[in-house]
């Protein structure tokens, strides 16, 4: 769906035509839960967060100026909602020393794809590898990673949701790779 | 031609590299084995990254966002129109008016004018018929209770009338402020989603 009928779509959610706004939340419930998923490491507070985030989002869409994309404006919402959330808790931030997340806890659930036994096996301790690597990533670099790699933005849209020069954000992201490429390797 | 940077591979791979840029990587590429392989190993942890699967959904989680949206309405653009459209009749109205003459428009804004003014009188006479019932109400409300504080204050000691609103205070204060702090009223938490995997 192109980024133009996100417009048209909440131009109808301000008319009024309350439905018109489940279109956009089954476009971008995924990208949400994926984001907050990687940053939270918790499945039941990123379906919070992201159900939260479609509830402000919805209560703040006569405030959506169209000159920006709808996307980059509900991701706005998202980081700085997480902002929020990491201050109230005042959850420590999670540094490359500190131990990832507990190893019991689901980290990510594989879809089937028909592979053998150990194929499936193999591909799950990768990913469940590459989670743990990206988990232990500095919260900065994690989020402009997960935005760039796991969201596909593009690098021009981090720096807009992020209010970043587009230099910075692309040089967090590399070394976030660069970090992560060498936390897999040490495996 | 010296080493490519890591940065131009990633932003080769990618193609964030304008097409000249991308064309002196790929020369260099051809005989370079050293960024050859560097560049390989970049790829396949591109690739393995893109293979990440997306984390589960709860397949009725729209359906929770819709039920919990407010019954918002966003009406304020819509006023703003409104209003501006009656302010320009009414500018229009008055300016032929004044400087019109004999003529359809003029007696269409004259007719116009005078149940305008109708209109206004009729919503003036409302307004201090509910003025009028407003303040009697709040005659009554003072009688009684001034009646009640001085039958609460011919059985209780005057220190101990001024306690008792004292802790009244505090309840209602305390009240409010739990009303306004209390968790999960800024991020709700549903706790109704069910762990598939479970």
């Amino acid at each position: 769906m192109v980024e133009s009928e996100d417009k048209a779509i909440v131009r109808r959610c301000l008319k009024g035509d309350k439905k018109a706004f489940e279109i956009l939340v089954r476009k971008y419930e995924q990208p949400m839960i994926n984001y907050f998923g990687r940053m939270v490491q918790d499945r039941e507070l990123s379906l919070d967060l992201s159900q939260e985030v479609f509830l402000r989002a919805y209560g703040a869409l006569h405030t959506y100026d169209e000159k920006y994309q709808f996307s980059t404006w509900l991701f706005r919402i998202a980081t700085n909602l997480l902002i929020d959330y990491w201050r109230k808790k005042k959850i420590p931030l999670v540094y490359i020393e500190t131990p990832g997340p507990d190893p019991d806890q689901e980290p990510v659930q594989i879809p089937d794809h028909e592979p053998s036994a150990m194929e499936k096996y193999e591909k799950r301790q990768m990913t469940e590898l590459i989670e743990k690597a990206i988990a232990r990533l500095p919260e900065n670099l994690r989020e402009l990673f997960v935005l760039r790699h796991i969201n596909d933005f593009s690098y021009e849209e981090i720096a807009s949701v992020k209010h970043l020069p587009v230099g910075t954000v692309k040089n967090r992201v590399f070394q976030a790779k660069e970090l992560l490429r060498s936390m897999l390797e040490e495996r | 031609m010296s080493c490519l940077k890591i940065f131009d591979l990633y932003a080769y791979l990618e193609n964030e590299l304008s097409s000249e840029q991308r064309l002196k990587c790929e020369e260099h590429l051809k005989s370079c084995p050293t960024c050859h392989r560097r560049l390989a190993e970049r790829r396949s942890f591109l690739e393995s990254i893109k293979k990440l699967p997306d984390l589960k959904l709860p397949s009725d989680f729209a359906q929770r966002v819709m039920d919990r949206l407010p019954e918002t309405r966003f009406r304020t653009r819509g006023l703003i129109y409104l209003a501006g459209g009656i302010y320009f009749l009414f500018t229009l109205m008055v300016t032929v008016l004044a400087f019109g003459r004999q003529g359809a428009i003029f007696d269409l804004c004259q007719a116009a004018f005078h149940y305008l003014f109708n209109l206004t009188s009729d919503l003036s006479r409302l307004i201090i018929n509910l003025l009028q019932v407003g303040l009697a109400l709040f005659k009554a409300l003072k009688i009684l209770f001034v009646t009640w504080s001085r039958l609460i204050t011919g059985f209780l000691p005057a220190a101990s009338f001024f306690f008792i609103v004292l802790i009244f205070l505090i309840i209602l204060t305390g009240s409010l402020t739990w009303f306004l702090l209390r968790p999960g009223r800024l991020s709700p938490r549903s706790n109704h989603y069910e762990n598939p995997a479970q």
